[in-house]
């Protein structure tokens, strides 16, 4: 490596009006990041903190009704807290937060911000994952060309220097100064955003080096790929083919994902789904009516609490095929994800959700923890059920609307005690892989990238020495 | 010294730009090659810089052969093209000065002596080469095509290589530049410098020569000394080898 070409390299590019608009572009938007990212970070700390105020009220009022709401009502709540991760969120298509419904044994999630998709969020995402592969994609494409079209590619050749001396010195100059414009504006958003929220996390500090350095390789895919370009004759072409790849990856890719998913993994219409489910419905309501008559017909003798095991059983059976519906929608999202990651954006999202535990990663931890602790609650309603015959906290929902009825017949339905352990309903610690698995994921996620950084590479040298330089 | 043998380029669409070009050039001697477009002059010099790869023969620099040590070889040329542009987000100066920087390199390990240790003032040899001292430290890109030739010069000069190779060096130097740069080379030849320099400038070629070529069809059909070009219309003698070469490209 030779210091007076890598800095002759590096002053060039550092004069470069495009290099300059480009760095102060970035730097503005990491501002821009930070200060966002600091007002989403408090609007979400403050809806947290409510969550659990409302949740702990609850459970210290200790009255009856409140805790009929807490088990009727869709109260399971499965709550990411709030961390400097906002600074990398994703696409806003996943959410921080979901609630299920308690239908037991059937968990079904709702999802919080499904449906308020937020394309191009400013963020660090948006900004390493996106806009900086496209700078260094415009930067590089003229990295040969510029210097063939002055002369100095020739020039230089006769100081004997091998082509691949002169072709590493360009790769190694783009890449620190990909640094140059990525780490000190995103240090200071990094500190911005701390201030700001008055916050402070070395282990949010560590990611953030990590994603930076996970960051490179992707830069450097695409200093490559502006590199070959670089290569080809006609000045036009490079430009439409710089476009086309950025339109490519960034739209095409996705777009195309989501086209095809849905050709290959289709979704039943929303009234088919409906009818699954009435029909799911109806035929456990005939089992149970075939069996107990007029028990489950009519208001007969609630107190034996054969109605609401009947209804409860309906419940269930129909909320399964609820799932059949999750499990459609989550196979034809899983095939989008495949379809698109081809696109190294989306890669590099995918990492960041695994290192930050954001979006898509995050929703699985989730929903496992939600189906985790709907698997406790209900081991400890049956055994608190077990314990008093006329305990029905199983079945609470249906027997509690039975119970005015029975109350005006002057009996007592079902015993008043309440869940004895109310605090389960409240989960805002989602356990998610340790830190080798997360690395054998990211390492198997950056395996594309690195194989096509390295295809590039064979490509540009074999190219670059093949180029004719008259 | 320069050496040329059996130096042959032939393009992939079958083109036959070089033929068996051989010629000698002895150290401290000018040689101007004179030929039309398409002749094989620019072709033979883009061999010997290795900007292309011939498909026969080989070129020697002071006994270093092309085919051997290419890299070697290209530290004992200095070169200067038609037209230079250089980086023109950098001054004149700082031009010159990184081309300065790099001839320090070694280009291959254990050749610590191939390019020798700068020794120049660099202000000077701009001055040298006519550029005037308020464009020194102005980017290229202000620069007339002239000034641009100028800096090409300085390069050049400034690599200290016993070889110098020019392609159309004149082009776009204004008289009194093209005078300062004349004298330039018989200094450059008095110190014993080997200069390959290839024009359309008849009148030129003749003047400065020690040895005058024309090629043709990349072939280098007729070599005349000074001495015998002194008594010669070297104006005629090329007009008369376009004028065959015309009617041959007639017959055929």
């Amino acid at each position: 490596m030779n210091q007076i070409i890598l800095m002759k390299d590096i002053r060039l590019m550092l004069k470069d009006l495009k290099f300059q608009i480009f760095f102060l572009i970035l730097v503005a938007l990491f501002i821009l990041s930070a200060i966002s990212s600091a007002v989403t970070y408090q609007n979400l700390s403050e809806e947290f903190q409510t969550d659990l105020n409302r949740h702990n009220e609850r459970v210290a009022d200790g009255e009856s009704m409140q805790m009929i709401r807490m088990l009727q009502g869709n109260l399971l709540q499965v709550v990411s807290r709030p961390s400097p991760a906002v600074l990398f969120s994703s696409y806003q298509t996943y959410p921080d937060k979901i609630s299920v419904g308690i239908l037991f044994y059937t968990p079904y999630f709702d999802n919080y911000g499904t449906s308020t998709r937020e394309v191009f969020r400013l963020n660090w995402y948006f900004i390493l994952g996106i806009l900086s592969g496209f700078f260094m994609l415009i930067l590089s494409f003229e990295a040969i060309s510029h210097e063939k079209r002055a002369g100095t590619l020739r020039l230089m050749s006769v100081y004997g220097f091998k082509r691949q001396m002169i072709l590493w010195h360009k790769y190694i100059s783009y890449m620190l100064l990909y640094l140059i414009i990525i780490v000190p504006p995103a240090l200071v958003s990094l500190l911005l955003f701390f201030a700001m929220t008055g916050t402070w996390s070395m282990v949010f500090m560590w990611k953030f080096l990590l994603i930076l350095l996970i960051s490179v390789p992707f830069a450097s895919f695409f200093v490559w790929l502006g590199t070959l370009i670089s290569m080809v004759k006609n000045y036009r072409n490079a430009i439409v083919m710089v476009v086309f790849i950025w339109l490519f990856f960034v739209i095409i890719v996705p777009q195309s994902a989501n086209i095809i998913a849905k050709q290959l993994s289709p979704l039943k219409t929303s009234i088919e789904y409906n009818e699954m489910w009435r029909q799911a419905y109806l035929e456990e309501y005939q089992i149970w009516g075939d069996e107990y008559g007029m028990q489950v017909h009519s208001n007969g003798a609630l107190h034996d609490g054969i109605r609401a095991r009947a209804f409860h059983a309906c419940d269930e059976k129909a909320a399964l095929t609820k799932l059949i519906e999750i499990d459609d929608s989550d196979r034809q999202t899983r095939m989008i994800q495949n379809i698109s990651a081809i696109s190294p954006f989306v890669q590099f999202e995918k990492i960041s959700e695994v290192i930050f535990d954001k979006g898509y990663y995050l929703l699985n931890f989730q929903q496992e923890t939600a189906k985790r602790s709907i698997n406790q609650i209900t081991n400890l309603m049956i055994e608190q059920d077990s314990r008093d015959e006329t305990s029905l906290h199983l079945f609470y929902g249906h027997a509690n609307s039975d119970r005015y009825v029975l109350s005006e017949l002057g009996q007592i339905p079902f015993s008043e005690q309440l869940f004895e352990h109310p605090e389960l309903l409240f989960v805002s610690e989602i356990e998610t892989e340790d830190s080798w698995t997360k690395a054998m994921r990211i390492l198997l996620r950056l395996l594309p990238i690195l194989i096509l950084n390295l295809v590039l590479i064979v490509v540009s040298v074999v190219r670059f020495e093949k180029l004719d330089i008259r | 010294m320069l050496k040329i043998t059996d130096l042959s380029k032939r393009y992939e669409d079958g083109n036959l730009a070089l033929d068996n070009l051989c010629l000698e050039i002895r150290r401290g001697k000018i040689f101007t090659l004179l030929g039309a477009n398409g002749a094989g002059k620019s072709t033979a010099i883009n061999i010997i810089c290795g900007f292309i790869p011939p498909t026969g023969g080989d070129v020697w620099v002071d006994e270093i052969s092309l085919s051997e040590n290419p890299l070697l070889l290209r530290c004992k040329i200095a070169y200067l093209s038609e037209n230079v542009m250089l980086y023109d987000n950098f001054t004149g100066y700082q031009n010159l000065k990184f081309f300065a920087d790099i001839s320090k390199i070694p280009a291959t390990k254990g050749n610590k002596a191939t390019n020798p240790a700068m020794k120049f003032n660099l202000i000077k040899v701009l001055r040298d080469v006519g550029l005037q001292d308020e464009f020194i430290h102005e980017n290229i890109s202000k620069y007339s095509k002239g000034m641009r030739q100028k800096i090409g010069i300085a390069i050049a000069l400034v690599k200290d290589a016993p070889m110098l190779l020019l392609d159309e060096p004149f082009s776009g130097l204004d008289p009194k530049a093209s005078h300062d740069f004349q004298a330039l080379l018989y200094k450059l030849r008095n110190d014993g410098k080997t200069i390959l320099m290839s024009t359309h400038d008849i009148f030129r070629a003749k003047e400065m020569a020690d040895v005058v070529g024309i090629m043709q069809g990349g072939k280098l059909v007729m070599t005349k000394t000074r001495t015998e070009l002194e008594s010669e219309d070297l104006n005629r003698i090329y007009l008369d080898y376009i004028e065959e070469r015309v009617v041959m490209e007639n017959e055929e």
